[in-house]
């Protein structure tokens, strides 16, 4: 039998611990159930994985549902970037993100990079999302909530400066619609 | 009376060839924010891409097809049908480089603002198609390129 001093220690403890899994301030990684009684590993949620470039053989719709599946869970915004390969301020931009400056913030959101070809493919989900490609031109964002709400679009120019963008620019940016 | 109608002739032949010289034909459209004015006369066809915008350039004749590494749209002037071309595509401004330091590539476009391109041709029927592509870019915005945009012209 423990001695008294002792087992009150070690109550007190066992209840900071437990408290500790449970702080909003400091949420469980990502689609993962903390197990009672233990302690969160990261503080910080793990940055999403970033998509490899505008994959013509992808299929952005299923992308964007999945997306948006993972976002109900766990809150965050779905950053959508129609953009092109063959367009030297999309890959610009993708460099740039993937800056250490950057990189933390975007990692906030689940991204979906949607190749636009030359202006002949996915032209319905631009629409879908009120994005005017032929004045906004490529790379052209949307964000959308995790209910799949648009937040923001870039019909106005906000990303006419990409490859001129700074990082601190576009964390500026991203951080505004997180 | 022979040879006066002959002197005659000679005159009218003469406007008739200069005529068809003098009158170049003009043909205009504009798409993807690039205003492009297509002049054809019996030596050459001249394409003025016109940029609609402020800050947008297009690319060089001289950038490779499918761009540096993927990157760019190169412009480009061609005929087909009544035109043969006798020479390369050249441009009224110089090119400048684009870099893009974080990428390792640099882009050969033409300074901000319109630029005209001249191809030599030689006339061989009575229309001929000229062929355009382009793709205008800013400093940090692409419209949508133009992949051979067809112009029919009737050459008189």
């Amino acid at each position: 039998m423990l001695p008294k001093k002792q087992f009150l220690l070690t109550f007190v403890l066992f209840a900071a611990t437990a408290c500790g899994t449970t702080s909003a301030a400091d949420p469980a990684p990502t689609g993962t159930a903390a197990a009672p009684g233990s302690v969160a590993a990261t503080p910080t949620p793990t940055p999403e994985a970033l998509p490899d470039g505008y994959d013509p053989a992808r299929n952005p719709k299923s992308d964007i549902a999945a997306a948006l599946a993972k976002a109900k869970v766990d809150k965050r915004p779905v950053l959508l970037d129609f953009g092109a390969d063959w367009c030297p301020d999309c890959v610009v931009l993708d460099e740039t993100v993937r800056t250490r400056r950057v990189r933390p913030i975007i990692g906030r959101f689940h991204v979906v990079a949607i190749d636009v070809g030359r202006f002949d493919r996915h032209l319905d989900l631009a629409r879908k999302y009120h994005l005017n490609l032929r004045t906004s031109g490529i790379p052209a964002l949307v964000v959308l909530t995790r209910t799949g709400k648009i937040r923001t679009v870039t019909n106005d120019g906000s990303f006419a400066n990409a490859r001129s963008m700074t990082p601190a620019q576009v964390a500026a940016f991203l951080k505004r619609w997180q | 009376m022979r040879p006066a109608r002959l002197l005659w002739a000679i005159p009218l032949l003469l406007t008739g060839c200069v005529h068809s010289q003098a009158r170049p034909v003009t043909a205009r459209f504009t798409e993807s924010g690039v205003e492009v004015t297509i002049t054809v006369t019996a030596e050459a066809v001249r394409a003025a891409y016109r940029p609609t915008r402020a800050g947008f350039h297009v690319y060089s004749v001289d950038l490779p097809e499918g761009g540096v590494r993927g990157l760019g749209i190169p412009t480009r002037l061609s005929v087909r049908g009544g035109l043969t071309a006798t020479g390369r595509a050249t441009a009224d401004k110089p090119v400048r480089p684009l870099d893009l330091p974080s990428l390792g590539v640099t882009l050969r476009v033409y300074p901000d603002g319109p630029v005209t391109v001249l191809l030599p041709v030689r006339r061989t029927g009575r229309t001929a198609d000229i062929v355009v592509s382009y793709g205008a870019c800013s400093s940090g915005t692409c419209l949508a390129p133009v992949t051979d945009h067809v112009t029919t012209v009737a050459l008189g």
